[in-house]
């Protein structure tokens, strides 16, 4: 990964030669970082799936730790407020690279058309998270029927939900849906407004911690109740590819960096974290590294860290297809590439 | 005579003036409709993004029936909102000009209120009421009571002194002073407020349904935006146009039969063109 | 600051004691200001006679609309007292009819129904009344606009309507404070005429505040002269012009003196200086 580093402390026409020279190609064959001065960074916006919490600390390590930078990347990190929203912006080219759920992109490319295609995956088992209080009549996935769910539309624990009732029985017409605010779901659920609500995993310590009266918050995890497929990982248009790969290798290996070091200084990536999210309570995000560590296989992964296999792509697309109806699904081959990770 | 002739109806306006006030808007809708439509036909604008207007239409058509019955939630929130800010704006305004002691009292509250955006306290007031359709009637009451409260007070005082005079030498009661003048006198202001509450309650609804909801045209546009359905999301915003100007035209047609008399109503007939 | 009283001994001063409708006595009205209080009215006493045309005229600001609120009932004296037929005013004063200077005719309502609110806000049958309402709107000419509303009248049309809604209820008290003054001379001459005509046949007790010497003349018994504020009595001026009284006696050698007699009282207080 690290080449000859070719220093630029000399007068501006060198750096100008070395600038019209290297281009793309270069880059690519000699795998070199290439620091460049900041007047030259690349301005990149990179939209995540949620407001930030602790599951995102590895992208602001990246960002305070300057491995970005230190690649000649100038990145923005804006939050999101779902998938769908999120892949609209890649669309639209309002950001360039995305943080969203794998099987929404392969739906959105199969339905609209839109060449998305996904360059890592961080959670490699599903999240998504069946939250309920415990002893007011769920102890079952099939408990659901005719209970009030809180869900927020366009996030993809709702729309990967028929993989995970059809997985377990449950008859999707008896369910009653509750579209909250994202914000207002957690008290929605905790106030018994509703009798569950989907998210991902990573909510657990905030619940646990704001339970009332001696509430406890149970959950049914969809991977481990049939539904496991490829989750959130990092997207991006295939014609950015094309015109930019440099820049994606860049980004893609500088973000995987952040991850690793996130996973093994935790509390220093909180902190960078809080930096930019003051509103955040450190130790509820705290616990969010382990599941972290978990989802993305930190300890038992196979080729580099956030690569995706053919084979669990096609088993998620193939869940696409059962659970979700997907139609004109793309080539799974088509549908991610790990040639940045290297 | 040397009474000026003031008409008051269209039918006195030339025949071309008359149909020209429905004409242009119509043309120019039409226009931009058609530049909107080859747009995103030429594939300009991704369908994600904004769809044509003739599959809007049809997504409107296909779901008829899903958008009438959301529709309805949604009517009968801001219908039950208005109502609600009408029945306490209305007399909280008569309080506050009638007795100093409320006045002083209430007036900086009010303010404060109004000024407190309602898209950060309704995730409150869901918390405190619930899901259903009270937190939605309460959220629209909340946004649009406070025009109607200001312009009661503002028209209940604009009465003329000498007319007040006048019924007070007829022997006449206070009460009987408000129903012959100040209140007849106050209702062009009131109706201002009646015409801007009536789209700020259709809002109040809306920003209710979004923060939580399980039906209602806010409800279907999150669900619909969050399934990527882009033209429903554009039918619903179509829907809650229509019923917002329904209701808004409702209220000044109302105003025009109530209020005929006042200045702002007239229609002075125009004298050779221009 | 001498009054000029140059008024005329009553011929029957004995029988003018028992039909002192309207006594005023030793009235004052202050006005409390930011620190320093204002007097409008000082010490004014004046006796209105039943069946008396008396007009009050004055610069602006002398305190002659105040006197009339206060007989009226719509605002309080300060000192001194007032009374109506022997009774003392001190709420407002119901059988009187007023008219003011800016109309106040409700725009929502009809001309005829703006006549009729008199009948209305006193709770009395308008069925009773609807004739009489019919006959003074025809006496100003305004039969064709009854079922008009305010906004299409001119504002002599207008004031006329003030008019017959003063009347309408057969007051024994007519307050008018300068009624015509917003109208232009032409049409402000023609309603002194249309007055003194319904005056004449209805002999209502008339106060009648104006700026206008010669309207004051035209119409009145007596003309009671203010001054500047704050305001006394500078002098009571009888009349003896007889009635009706046509526009050519304006130019009678008689009105002049009158009206002399008048401006010397103004120019005695500091009013009207020639250059």
């Amino acid at each position: 990964m690290t080449g000859n580093q070719r220093s630029k402390s000399f007068g501006p026409s060198r750096r100008n030669f070395l600038r019209n020279s290297a281009g793309a190609g270069l880059a690519l064959a000699a795998g070199t970082r290439i620091r460049t001065a900041r007047a030259a960074a690349e301005k990149v916006n990179f939209q995540l799936d949620w407001i930030p919490y602790g599951r995102h600390a590895p992208y602001y390590a990246a960002l305070e730790k300057g491995f970005y930078s230190s690649r000649g990347l100038d990145v923005s990190i804006a939050q999101g407020r779902g998938t769908l929203q999120g892949i609209r912006t890649l669309i639209a080219g309002q950001s360039q690279f995305v943080f969203q759920d794998i099987g929404v992109m392969m739906a959105v490319r199969a339905k609209e058309h839109a060449q998305i295609k996904a360059l890592a995956c961080m959670y490699q088992k599903s999240p998504h998270t069946v939250f309920y209080i415990k002893g007011h009549g769920i102890t079952k996935p099939k408990d659901l029927e005719g209970k009030r769910i809180a869900f927020s539309p366009g996030d993809s624990p709702k729309l990967m939900f028929p993989a995970f009732a059809k997985a377990n029985g449950i008859d999707e017409a008896k369910v009653k849906w509750l579209s909250v605010d994202p914000n207002s779901k957690n008290a929605v659920l905790l106030n018994h407004s509703s009798d569950a609500m989907i998210t991902y995993i990573f909510t657990l310590p905030v619940l646990q911690k704001a339970a009332q009266g001696g509430d406890v918050v149970e959950t049914f995890v969809y991977s481990d109740y049939g539904a496991d497929f490829y989750s959130d990982g990092i997207g991006a248009m295939e014609e950015y590819l094309k015109e930019k790969p440099e820049v994606a290798r860049n980004f893609v290996q500088a973000t995987m960096e952040g991850f690793k070091y996130a996973i093994e200084h935790p509390k220093e990536a909180i902190a960078m974290l809080k930096k930019h999210q003051p509103q955040l309570d450190e130790d509820t995000a705290l616990k969010e590294i382990p599941l972290l560590r978990k989802l993305i296989n930190y300890d038992h992964h196979d080729g580099p860290l956030g690569s995706v296999t053919e084979e669990k792509m096609k088993a998620t697309q193939d869940l696409m297809i059962k659970y979700l109806g997907l139609k004109n699904p793309p080539p799974v081959a088509e549908m991610f590439t790990n040639r940045f990770l290297n | 005579m040397a009474a000026p002739s003031i008409g008051n109806n269209v039918e006195t306006l030339p025949w071309i003036a008359r149909v020209s006030r429905y004409l242009y808007p119509a043309v120019t809708a039409i226009i931009i409709f058609m530049i909107w439509e080859a747009v995103t036909r030429a594939g300009w604008v991704s369908s994600l993004i904004l769809p044509a207007p003739s599959a809007i239409i049809a997504t409107s058509f296909e779901n008829f029936s899903l958008l009438m019955q959301m529709s309805g939630t949604t009517t009968a929130e801001f219908l039950l909102g208005f109502g609600l800010s009408v029945a306490i704006g209305l007399p909280l305004g008569a309080l506050v000009v009638y007795s100093k002691p409320i006045e002083l009292a209430i007036y900086p509250l009010l303010v404060a209120f109004q000024t407190l955006p309602k898209a950060a306290i309704a995730p409150i007031f869901i918390v405190w009421l619930g899901t259903g359709i009270t937190s939605k009637v309460l959220i629209a009451f909340a946004i649009a009571f406070f025009p109607i409260v200001i312009d009661t007070v503002v028209g209940l005082r604009s009465a003329q002194p000498e007319t007040i005079h006048l019924v007070r030498s007829m022997g006449g009661s206070p009460l009987q002073v408000f129903w012959y003048v100040r209140f007849p006198n106050a209702l062009p202001a009131i109706f201002a407020g009646l015409k801007v509450a009536s789209t700020l309650a259709v809002v109040g609804a809306i920003v209710g349904e979004f923060v939580s909801s399980d039906r209602g045209l806010g409800y279907l546009v999150l669900v619909a935006n969050g399934e990527l359905k882009t033209s429903l999301v554009f039918a619903c915003v179509l829907m809650l146009t229509i019923l917002g100007m329904v209701f808004y035209f409702l209220v000044e047609q109302l105003e025009g039969l109530v209020v005929r008399w006042h200045v702002s109503s007239r229609q002075i007939e125009a004298v050779g063109s221009y | 600051m001498t009054p000029a009283a140059t008024a005329e001994p009553r011929r029957d001063a004995g029988a003018a004691q028992r039909n002192r409708f309207v006594h005023i006595q030793n009235v004052d009205k202050t006005y409390a200001g930011r620190g320093n209080a204002l007097k409008a009215v000082d010490n004014v006493s004046l006796d209105l006679h039943e069946g008396e045309f008396l007009s009050v005229v004055g610069p602006s600001g002398c305190g002659k609309s105040t006197l009339m609120m206060m007989v009226a009932g719509l605002s309080p004296v300060s000192s001194g007292e007032i009374k109506i037929k022997g009774e003392r005013v001190t709420k407002p004063y119901t059988d009187v009819g007023v008219v003011f200077q800016r109309d106040a005719l409700l725009e929502w309502r009809t001309v005829l129904d703006n006549v009729l609110l008199q009948i209305d806000v006193r709770r009395l049958r308008r069925g009773d009344y609807e004739a009489s309402a019919h006959t003074l709107l025809e006496r100003v000419g305004l039969t064709d606009f009854e079922n008009s509303y305010p906004w299409e009248l001119s504002g002599g049309m207008r004031q006329r309507v003030s008019l017959c809604r003063g009347l309408i209820h057969n007051p024994s008290l007519l307050l008018m404070d300068e009624p015509f003054g917003a109208l232009d001379a032409l049409t402000r001459e023609q309603m002194n005429l249309d007055l003194q005509t319904i005056w004449l046949e209805t002999r209502k007790t008339m106060l009648f505040i104006t700026h206008s010497i010669w309207e004051a003349i035209f119409l009145s018994d007596h003309v009671v002269v203010m001054t500047p504020r704050p305001g006394r009595i500078a002098a009571v001026i009888r009349i003896d012009l007889p009635r009706p009284r046509r526009l050519a006696v304006r130019e009678t050698a008689e009105f002049g003196r009158y009206a002399t007699l008048i401006r010397e009282q103004f120019q005695a207080y500091g009013l009207l200086k020639e250059h």
